[in-house]
Formats: C-alpha cells, structure tokens, sequence
C-alpha cells in the first residue's frame, strides 16, 4: 500500500442534488482517502445512486463540488454493454475506452470466474451479467472504484470472489466506495460507513480494530427516527 | 482515443449488422438494377439520361427509410438506450463520444459512396444498350453521393442526440419529412417561393434540383451550381454545434439497474 493512507481522494463539499423540484441530496459532505473502503448505507431512494453518479460526472451537481485526484473505474449497473455482442468484445471496446491493453480483459475474467467470454452478452444471466460489469470495474489500475450494490444477483461464489478482489485491491492502495443492502458485507469489508437518509448523510461509523459495532442496529435505530 | 478502431470494433462485433449490411449491399443495387429495367421497358427513361436516373435512384433510395437513416438511428439510439453513452462519457469524455460518432457518421457515409459506385458500374455494365459514361460523370456521383450521404446521417444524428430513443427518432423523421414536403409543395404553389432552407430539402440539394426530393431531377452540381447550395454547410455546422451543446448541456440518464 502507498504511504500516506490518509491522503485524500475524493471530496464531496456542500453537494446538493434535485429531480423536478425533488431535493434527493441535500449537501452531502464527505471524503475518500487511498487505500479506503467507505460504505454508503441507506434505504431504497436515499441518494446513493445518485451520489454515484454525480461522482462518475453523469449527472451535474445543483450547488457543492466534487473533487477527485485520480481517474475512477466503477460498475453502477449492469447497463452499457451491447446485448448482440459477446462478452470478450464488450470488454474489448472498454478495454479500449480505459486505454488497457488485452491481456487485462483476461486478467479480469479471470478475477470473476467468468468462463463464458463468447457468449453473448445478452444471452447472460442477471448474475453473469453483474460479473461482467465488476471485471470491467476491475479493468485497469484505477485508485478509486465505485460499485453500487455489487453483490445483487450474485452467487456465493461469486461474493467470495469479488471480496478477496475488493481486499487484494485495497492492499495496493486502492480506494472503493460501496453500497450494498447487505449489511455484514459491508462489515466485512469496510473502514467506513456512511448512513445516507432523505438525502443527507446523517451519521459516519469508522470501523475500529475489532471491525464495526454492530451496523445493523445502528441502521434500525436511525430509520426509526 | 483511436475513435475509428472504437466504432469499427462495435459494430463488426454484433452479428446483426452484417444481416443489416446484407440488405444494403445486396438490396440496393438489385433494387436500382429492376427500377431501371422497368423503367427503360415502360421508356420512362431516356436513354442519354439512363445513368442519371440511376444515379439519383441510388441517392434518393440511400437517403430513406431503410438505409442511411437507419444505420444511424438504430445505432446511436441503441447507444443511449442500453447506457453506453454514459459509459462512454465516463470513461472517456462527452467530446469524445460525440466525435466518434461523426467517425461514425463518416463510415457509413464512405460505405454507401463505395456502394454507389459498384451500383454504377453495375447498371452501366447490365444497361440493356450500351452505355458510354466519362469518368467525369463518376467522379461528380462520388462527390455528390458522399457530400449527400454524410449531411443526411449528421443531419439523423442530430435527431437522435436530442430525442435519445430509436421510436421518437423514428417518428419524429416521418412527421418532420411529412410536413416539410407539404409546406414545401403548399408555400410553392401559392406563393412561388421555394423554401429551400428546409432541414430535408437542404440536404438534398446536393444532387436534385432546389431539393425537391419528389422529382427525379438529378443534376450536376458543377456545370448547374446553384449558390444555395453553400448554406448547406452552414446549415449542417448550426446543427451540429447546437446539439453538441445540448448533449454537452442536458444530462444523461442515471445509470442504475
């Protein structure tokens, strides 16, 4: 791991977000640093999605900044790849749009298990298929990864898999930000977390030596405020 | 990023397209061949005018529906309905996106010039007479078909950029080429002016007379200039820079499952 785990990332000041007069995110401050594995914890509808794809620069902020150091890779859905095309070609044109060259298509199959590199993308299971998207996530030696509930549809093989991903990356010193429903993964895997209701980031845990205190509880007793 | 290696791996990868590039390439020229054959037997066509005809067939026949406009539409649309836009934006940038897509425009344009010519020299060697054509006569069809070919599908990606799904786009194309040949015909007849400036007529100038698509008047742009013509890029760089600015602008959908 680099030195300096404390140095920052990514920056998010003040960020307020709006659909039709809906407020979604309402000045959301926070902060990644290298080599840091941040949790963002909340109900359907809370912002997460958005959040990520206001730091992937796919939506535009209403007021705040979002600052990064560092190009980002992420798999925020299993959308974006061509349902006629076979898998190895759809990884060919983001191997290409990541500037990588081949032999990390094949480092990043591998990474997943996935054995079924000419099939068609669209002939996938809704599993494969978020398989898919993490490999290409994983494409590339990115600083910071953003996976929006990465374990959805996945197999326990499969979990297993992408968490000793997430932890041999994070030894390199890369940074990820999680979301996931799936609370004991996120205790399993995270520093940090973030409880994101209505918009707002309403509480931080950071994990401790002995891992978190127990986030569910944490979880159940700010959604009963 | 190499933004022609980028479009030719899409689109060779999907199976499809060759079903879609069969129809052209086997559909038009076949097409253009019977129209003529018909067309001489019904002396529907003069014979000095045989390769014109055919011409302006390719041209006009490559600019609807099935061909051209669909290359573009089902292409960028499918694009911005399955995320790959905002994958590619991601990644790369906007500015990125949008120039690979007059690469694309490109393409297919050079596609169908290339296709146009085989089409020529297809109907000029099976003509039911001999048929003396100059080469100059070639060299002006490749002008005027590229130049034509390329402002249709910039004109179609403009479309598609600003309505972002395949049935708008298509729809949108029919109602705006519907009413734009009626207020054409209607604004002529009773005014005897000829809006020329309009989006399809304009871009149709460049190988039928004041863009009057509905007529088989093929002409050479060179010996019949027609300075109306020269708005034609003007016209095309104003679309292109708005929409560019719009897509710059408007923001994507979300990506989310």
């Amino acid at each position: 791991m680099e030195s300096g785990a404390n140095t920052m990332l990514l920056t998010s000041t003040e960020v307020s977000k709006s659909f039709r007069k809906k407020l979604v995110l309402n000045k959301v401050n926070f902060s990644v640093n290298l080599g840091e594995i941040v949790g963002i914890i909340g109900p359907n509808g809370s912002g997460k999605t958005t959040l990520l794809n206001l730091i992937m620069g796919l939506l535009k902020v209403d007021s705040g900044t979002i600052s990064c150091n560092h190009a980002l890779s992420a798999a925020v859905s299993r959308k974006g790849f061509f349902e006629g095309m076979t898998v190895y070609d759809n990884m060919k044109v983001y191997a290409h749009l990541k500037k990588q060259n081949l032999s990390e298509i094949d480092r990043a199959l591998e990474l997943f298990d996935i054995d079924f590199g000419k099939t068609n993308f669209g002939k996938l299971s809704a599993g494969m298929k978020q398989r898919v998207a993490l490999a290409q996530a994983f494409m590339g030696d990115y600083k910071l990864i953003l996976l929006d509930e990465p374990t959805n549809h996945l197999d326990i093989d499969s979990i297993f898999k992408l968490r000793s991903a997430i932890e041999a990356r994070k030894k390199s010193g890369t940074s990820f930000i999680l979301t996931s429903h799936v609370l004991t993964e996120l205790e399993k895997l995270c520093n940090r977390a973030l409880f994101l209701f209505k918009g707002k980031i309403v509480k931080e845990v950071t994990a401790t030596d002995t891992g978190f205190a127990n986030l569910e509880e944490e979880y159940l007793k700010l959604s009963v405020k | 990023m190499n933004y022609l290696y980028f479009e030719w791996i899409k689109l060779k990868s999907r199976r499809w397209i060759w079903a879609l590039a069969a129809i052209s390439i086997v559909g038009l020229p076949v097409a253009i061949k019977v129209v003529m054959g018909v067309s001489y037997i019904n002396n529907e066509v003069a014979e000095g005018q045989f390769m014109e005809y055919a011409a302006f067939g390719f041209i006009s026949f490559s600019s609807m529906y099935l061909f051209i406009p669909l290359w573009i539409i089902v292409f960028i649309g499918t694009e911005f309905g399955n995320g790959h836009v905002n994958q590619v934006v991601f990644n790369a940038s906007d500015k990125d996106y949008f120039i690979s897509k007059l690469v694309y425009c490109l393409l297919i344009s050079l596609a169908y010039c290339l296709l146009g010519v085989i089409t020529m020299v297809l109907v000029q060697v099976t003509a039911p007479f001999k048929v003396m054509v100059s080469l100059n006569f070639y060299g002006v069809f490749i002008f005027q078909s590229f130049f034509t070919f390329l402002s249709i599908a910039l004109l179609f990606m403009a479309i598609t950029f600003v309505a972002r799904s395949i049935a708008v786009v298509f729809v949108s194309y029919f109602l705006l080429s519907f009413t734009e040949d009626l207020a054409f015909m209607f604004v002529k007849k009773i005014y005897d002016t000829e809006l020329f400036f309009l989006p399809f007529h304009i871009t149709s100038s460049l190988y039928v007379k004041g863009g009057e698509r509905l007529t088989a008047n093929y002409y050479n742009l060179f010996q019949n200039f027609d300075s109306r013509v020269l708005l034609l890029p003007v016209f095309l760089l104003a679309i292109l820079w708005l929409t560019y600015r719009d897509f710059t602008k408007r923001e994507l959908k979300p990506l989310s499952d």
